[in-house]
C-alpha cells in the first residue's frame, strides 16, 4: 500500500474529480480546473495523478462512451470512492481547524 | 485554420504513442489526446503539431510502458512478489529460527565451499603446463622401500638419443643452498636450479624477457624469475647483467631472460636457473653414476613399458649387472608427483590425497548435518503454518501450487545464505590464508569461478532440503487443521521415522567428526612430543659450504668460546634433513643392504647425546682403519645375533664396526627406524655444523655466531641459522594444518549439532505442549516432565553411538596407518567423547524442556 497521504496537486485532482462527478477523465479535468482556478495543466500530469489515485484506492475508473473527437476511443472515467471522499474531507477540516487557530493578531498585521 | 481543422493530428506522433504505451492505457491516452487536439484546434491553433507532439512526450513514463507493465502484470512476476511478501512475514514471525536457519546454511555451504577450493586447488598442481599430461618424471626402483625421484645425469641424455618415443627431455640439478653475487651485493638463495634450455619449452613458464628456445643454451646463462629481477637489480633492465653464484666457484653467469615467478600450484620451486651446461665436462654430462637430477621427459605414444624398457637395459650394459639385480625405471606422471608420491630424493612440496579425502569428507558431513538441521527447522516452523495451508487449500489451491510455494521460499533463504557465505568465505580468506598456509582463490570478486560451485551447491541443496519439507507440509488436511486451536497434527504421525533417521545421521556425523578431531590432536602432540632419542631442542644448525672450509677451524674455534656454546660437531648430514642411502656389504655376502649413511666429525654423537646400546663413541685418535658406528636396525639386518662390534664392513672401502648406538629417530615419525651407519669421514663441502646450547642463553649464542661470522668470512653473507627443533617442525607442516582445520570444522559441527538439537526439542515440546499442561494441573514437577520429553532422544543416541563410534574408528584407524608411529586410540576417548555429545545433548535440549514446562498451563489449555 502507498501511503495514504495527498499532495496538493494530488488534492486538487481528486476533489475536481467529485466535482465533475459522472463525467470525470483527464480533459474534463484540465478544462475544469482551468475554469476553476486559472491553472493551466498539462494532460500527461493529471493523468499520472489520476492513475496513482487509483492505486490508493481513492478513485475507480471504468470505461465510458466515446465522440468523434476520440475517433472512436472510449474514455476512461473516474469516480471518487468512500475513502476518496472521507480523505478529502479530513485534509479539509485540518485546514478550518488549523484555521480556526490564528490569533487575531495576526489579521491585524496582515490587514 | 480550416486547413488544419481536416488534417487532425500527426499520425507519426500518434506512432510514437503507439510504440511506447501499453495497451492497457493507450486507447484512453490517445482518445484524450485526440480530444484535446480537436479543442485546441478552436482555441489556439498555433504550433498544435509541435505542442501534440511535446505532450506525447511528455506523456511518456515508467507505469505507461509496455515492458514495464508487461512485467508488473506477469503472472509469474506476482506469485514471485507473494512468495517474497509470505516469506519475509515468516521470517519476521519467527525470528529465531530463521536465524539459526540461515546460520545454518551459510556455514554448511561455507564448510563446504572450502573444502571443495581446497581439493581442487590441490588437485590441480602442476596442471597449467600445456604438455603437462605426456609429460613423466623419471626415477629408478632398486628395489627399496620407495623408488627413486631422482635419476643420474646422464639418463635423460641417453633417453633423447636413443628412444624414438621421446620426444623432449629437460633436467633439473637442484642446488641446496647458495649466495648469489650481484656486483657488492650478496644473498643466500635457496631455490636454484640449474637446467637444460629445453625446460623453458617444454613445461610452460611464462617469460617476460629473453627467449624460451634460447635463453639457457649457453653455458653460462641464467634465467630469474621476475620478483628475483626486482630484488638484484630493482627497476634496472636485468638483461646481460652479470651475477655470480658460489656454486660456479666464482664465475659469472649472463642473465638471458626473465620469467614470472613459478605458479604456487608447482611441485618444482626455483626462482633461478642456470643453464646445466656448465655442470661438469661432455663425459660427465653422460655418466650414470650419481642420482641427484630431477630428469622430465615428453612422450605422446603412451607406450611407456618400451621406453621403460630401454633404460633398463641400457642399465644393465653399463654395470654388467645380472639379472638377479633389481632394477626398473619408474615414470610418473607430472600430474601425480604433487599428491601422489613419496618418493626417495624428492624435495618437492607435496600434499596428500588423503588429506584431501578427509577434509573433503568433513566438509560433506558439515553440510549435511546443516542441511538436516534446515529440513528439520523449516519442518518445525512449518507447523505452525498448518492452518495457513489449510485455508489456501480450501480457498482452492492445488497441492503443487502449495509445493511450489514452499520450495521458492525455500530457495530465497538458500539464495540469501549463498550470498552470505560467498561473503564469509570473502572476509574469512585473509585467516585462512594464515592458518592453511595456501592462497586459496575464495574470494569471490577476484575470483569468479567460485560462484559455479556454489550455485551448483545451492541448487543440489534446493533438490535435497526443499522437496521434503514442501511435499511434507503440502500434505496437511483442511478438514483436520481448521478445527478448534491446534486439535491435530494427526496428518503428521508418518513423518516420524524419516525425522528419527535424519536426527540418528546427524548425531552419528557429529559422533565421527568429534572422536576425529581429538585422535587427530593426539596423534599431532604425540608426534611433536615423541622422544625421538635425541636432544633435539637444544641444537641449532648452521650450513656449510665450500667458501667456508679454508677458515673453518677458526670459526669453529670462535663459536666455541662464545658462553653457552656446550657441544660443537660437524658432520655430512644431520637428522630432520635426508640422510643419502646407499648399499653396504657384509664381507662374504653378495647382497648389498641399503642404509643410511653419513659421516661425522668424533664429536657428533655427544653433541647430540645419543645413547650406545655396544661400543663406544669415536675416539679422537687418528684411526688406521675406516670406522663405522651403526644403529641397532642395522646391526640386525647385518649381523643377526652376532656381536657386531669389531665386525666389518664394506662401503667404498672395508671398515670396523666399533659401536652400536640405540635407534633413534633421524627421520619424520611417518617412517619407522631405518638402518643407519654413521662413519668418520667429512665432506664437509656440504655439511652442518651442529651447536648444542644452553636454552637460557640463546639469544647471546645467536648474537654471538652473528658477530663470529661477519669477522671471519665478511665477505660472505650473514651466517644462518637453524633451529633443530623447527626443521622437525617443518616435516610435520601438513598435519599441522589439517589439524587447525580440523578442529576449526569440529567446532563448527558441534555448533550446527546443538543447534539442530534445539529445533528438535523445540518441536517435541511444542508437540507434547498440551500433554505437559494437563501433568502439570494434575501435579507433575518439572523435573518429572524434562524427563518425559528427554526420553525419546535416549533411544536415538543409543543407535546413534551404534553407528558413529565404529565408524570414527574405522576412520581414524585407516588415517593412522600412514604413520610408523601411531597415538594409542584409547577406548576413554570414545567414551569420553560420547559423554560430552551426550551432555552437549541433555543440556541444550534439556533447556529448551524446562522453558516448555515453565509456561503456565492455562495458557495452552485456553483454547480447549
Amino acid at each position: 500500500m502507498k501511503g495514504t497521504h495527498l499532495g496538493e496537486f494530488e488534492e486538487l485532482i481528486l476533489l475536481t474529480t467529485a466535482v465533475v462527478d459522472g463525467n470525470a477523465y483527464t480533459v474534463s479535468i484540465v478544462n475544469e480546473v482551468e475554469k476553476n482556478t486559472g491553472r493551466k495543466l498539462t494532460l500527461s500530469a493529471v493523468h499520472t495523478a489520476l492513475v496513482r489515485l487509483e492505486k490508493k484506492g481513492f478513485v475507480n475508473s471504468y470505461m465510458g462512451g466515446t465522440t468523434t473527437e476520440r475517433g472512436g476511443r472510449r474514455r476512461r472515467l473516474y469516480k471518487i470512492t468512500a475513502p476518496g471522499f472521507r480523505t478529502l474531507n479530513d485534509a479539509r477540516e485540518i485546514r478550518s481547524k488549523m484555521w480556526e487557530l490564528i490569533p487575531k493578531l495576526s489579521f491585524d498585521m496582515i490587514g | 485554420m480550416g486547413k488544419d481543422h481536416k488534417k487532425g493530428p500527426p499520425g507519426w506522433a500518434d506512432r510514437i504513442l503507439e510504440w511506447y504505451c501499453a495497451d492497457y492505457y493507450l486507447e484512453e491516452v490517445q482518445g484524450d489526446l485526440h480530444e484535446w487536439f480537436a479543442e485546441q484546434q478552436i482555441r489556439s491553433p498555433r504550433w498544435l503539431r509541435m505542442r501534440y507532439f511535446i505532450l506525447v512526450i511528455r506523456y511518456f513514463s515508467l507505469t505507461r510502458s509496455k515492458s514495464f507493465h508487461k512485467l508488473i502484470n506477469n503472472t509469474n512476476y506476482l506469485s514471485m512478489k507473494n512468495v517474497l511478501i509470505i516469506t519475509w512475514r515468516n521470517l519476521k514471525k519467527d525470528k529465531p529460527s530463521g536465524i539459526v536457519r540461515l546460520a545454518n546454511l551459510t556455514f554448511g555451504i561455507s564448510i563446504f565451499l572450502l573444502a571443495l577450493v581446497y581439493a581442487n586447488y590441490e588437485l590441480n598442481y602442476d596442471r597449467y603446463h600445456e604438455n603437462g599430461v605426456d609429460i613423466y618424471r623419471l626415477g629408478q626402483d632398486h628395489g627399496g622401500d620407495k623408488a627413486w625421484a631422482a635419476s643420474p645425469i646422464g639418463v635423460g641424455p641417453f633417453a633423447i638419443e636413443n628412444i624414438p618415443d621421446v620426444k623432449r627431455m629437460a633436467r633439473f640439478i637442484p642446488v641446496q643452498e647458495t649466495w648469489v653475487q650481484v656486483e657488492e651485493e650478496k644473498l643466500t638463495e635457496k631455490r636454484v636450479f640449474f637446467a637444460d634450455s629445453s625446460a623453458l619449452t617444454m613445461f610452460s613458464y611464462e617469460m617476460i624477457q629473453g627467449n624460451p628456445r634460447t635463453a639457457l643454451t649457453d653455458p653460462f646463462s641464467i634465467v630469474i624469475t621476475e620478483s628475483m629481477a626486482k630484488k638484484y637489480f630493482g627497476d634496472k633492465d636485468p638483461m646481460g647483467k652479470t651475477m655470480q653464484l658460489l656454486v660456479d666457484r666464482g664465475d659469472s653467469r649472463i642473465v638471458t631472460g626473465v620469467m614470472k615467478d613459478v605458479p604456487a600450484q608447482s611441485h618444482l620451486q626455483f626462482d633461478f636457473l642456470c643453464s646445466i651446461y656448465s655442470y661438469g665436462d661432455e663425459d660427465y654430462q653422460r655418466s650414470w653414476r650419481n642420482y641427484f637430477v630431477y630428469t622430465f621427459i615428453e612422450s605422446e605414444k603412451n607406450d611407456l613399458e618400451k621406453i621403460q624398457e630401454l633404460i633398463v637395459e641400457e642399465f644393465r650394459t653399463r654395470y654388467r649387472a645380472g639379472d638377479d639385480d633389481y632394477f626398473a625405471a619408474v615414470l610418473t606422471p607430472l600430474h601425480n608427483i604433487h599428491l601422489y608420491t613419496s618418493q626417495e630424493k624428492d624435495n618437492a612440496d607435496h600434499g596428500s590425497i588423503y588429506h584431501i579425502y578427509i577434509l573433503f569428507s568433513i566438509g560433506t558431513f558439515v553440510l549435511i548435518i546443516s542441511c538436516i538441521n534446515f529440513i528439520n527447522l523449516t519442518v518445525i516452523n512449518g507447523l505452525d503454518r498448518a492452518r495457513e495451508v489449510g485455508l489456501r487449500k480450501t480457498v482452492g489451491a492445488f497441492r503443487h501450487q502449495l509445493v511450489v510455494q514452499f520450495m521458492s521460499e525455500n530457495m530465497i533463504l538458500l539464495v540469501f545464505a549463498g550470498l552470505c557465505s560467498a561473503l564469509l568465505l570473502l572476509i574469512a580468506a585473509p585467516f585462512f590464508r594464515d592458518l592453511s598456509g595456501l592462497n586459496l582463490p575464495l574470494n569471490f570478486i577476484s575470483s569468479p569461478q567460485i560462484l559455479i560451485p556454489l550455485v551448483l551447491i545451492l541448487i543440489g541443496l534446493e533438490l535435497i532440503s526443499g522437496i521434503y519439507p514442501a511435499v511434507l507440509l503440502s500434505g496437511f488436511r483442511p478438514a483436520e487443521i481448521i478445527k478448534p486451536a491446534g486439535s491435530g497434527y494427526r496428518g503428521l504421525k508418518n513423518i516420524g521415522v524419516t525425522r528419527k533417521v535424519l536426527i540418528i545421521t546427524q548425531f552419528s556425523l557429529s559422533m565421527i567428526l568429534v572422536i576425529g578431531s581429538i585422535i587427530v590432536y593426539n596423534q599431532m602432540s604425540y608426534l611433536k612430543n615423541q622422544d625421538l632419542g635425541f636432544k633435539k631442542d637444544q641444537i641449532m644448525l648452521i650450513k656449510l659450504n665450500g667458501a667456508m672450509r679454508d677458515k673453518l677451524e677458526a670459526f669453529k674455534d670462535a663459536i666455541a668460546g662464545i658462553p653457552g656454546v656446550t657441544n660443537l660437531a660437524i658432520s655430512e648430514d644431520v637428522p630432520g634433513y635426508r640422510i643419502s642411502m646407499e648399499g653396504m656389504r657384509v664381507p662374504g655376502s653378495t647382497e648389498d643392504i641399503m642404509s643410511r649413511i653419513f659421516g661425522t666429525d668424533e664429536h657428533f654423537l655427544e653433541a647430540y647425546d645419543i645413547e650406545m646400546a655396544q661400543g663406544e663413541y669415536f675416539t679422537n685418535a687418528a684411526p688406521d682403519q675406516r670406522q663405522f658406528i651403526i644403529n641397532e636396525t642395522m646391526a640386525a639386518m647385518s649381523f643377526g645375533d652376532r656381536n657386531p662390534v669389531g665386525e666389518q664392513l664394506i662401503w667404498r672401502d672395508t671398515g670396523r664396526v666399533v659401536g652400536v648406538v640405540k635407534d633413534f629417530n633421524f627421520q619424520s615419525l611417518h617412517t619407522a627406524v631405518e638402518p643407519l651407519a654413521i662413519t668418520r669421514y667429512l665432506d664437509i663441502n656440504y655439511g652442518f655444523l651442529s651447536i648444542r646450547f644452553n636454552p637460557q642463553s640463546t639469544d647471546q649464542v645467536l648474537a654471538g655466531i652473528d658477530e663470529t661470522g661477519r669477522k671471519i668470512y665478511p665477505d660472505l653473507p650473514r651466517i644462518e641459522t637453524e633451529f633443530l627443533d623447527d626443521r622437525f617442525g617443518q616435516l610435520y607442516l601438513a598435519e599441522n594444518r589439517l589439524q587447525t582445520i580440523v578442529w576449526f570444522f569440529c567446532l563448527v559441527t558441534v555448533l550446527l549439532t546443538i543447534s539442530g538439537i534445539f529445533g528438535v526439542a523445540s518441536y517435541n515440546a511444542h508437540k507434547k505442549s498440551k500433554e505437559i499442561a494437563i501433568r502439570k494441573v494434575l501435579g507433575a514437577g518439572s523435573p518429572e516432565m524434562i524427563w518425559q520429553l528427554l526420553k525419546g532422544f535416549v533411544g536415538l543416541l543409543i543407535i546413534s553411538l551404534l553407528i558413529g563410534l565404529p565408524g570414527a574408528y574405522y576412520l581414524v584407524t585407516w588415517w593412522l596407518q600412514d604413520f610408523a608411529y601411531q597415538v594409542n586410540v584409547s577406548p576413554f576417548i570414545f567414551i569420553g567423547a560420547s559423554f560430552i555429545m551426550l551432555i552437549l545433548i541433555f543440556v541444550s535440549s534439556g533447556l529448551v524442556t524446562f522453558r516448555a514446562t515453565s509456561v503456565n498451563p492455562a495458557t495452552i489449555l485456553k483454547n480447549e
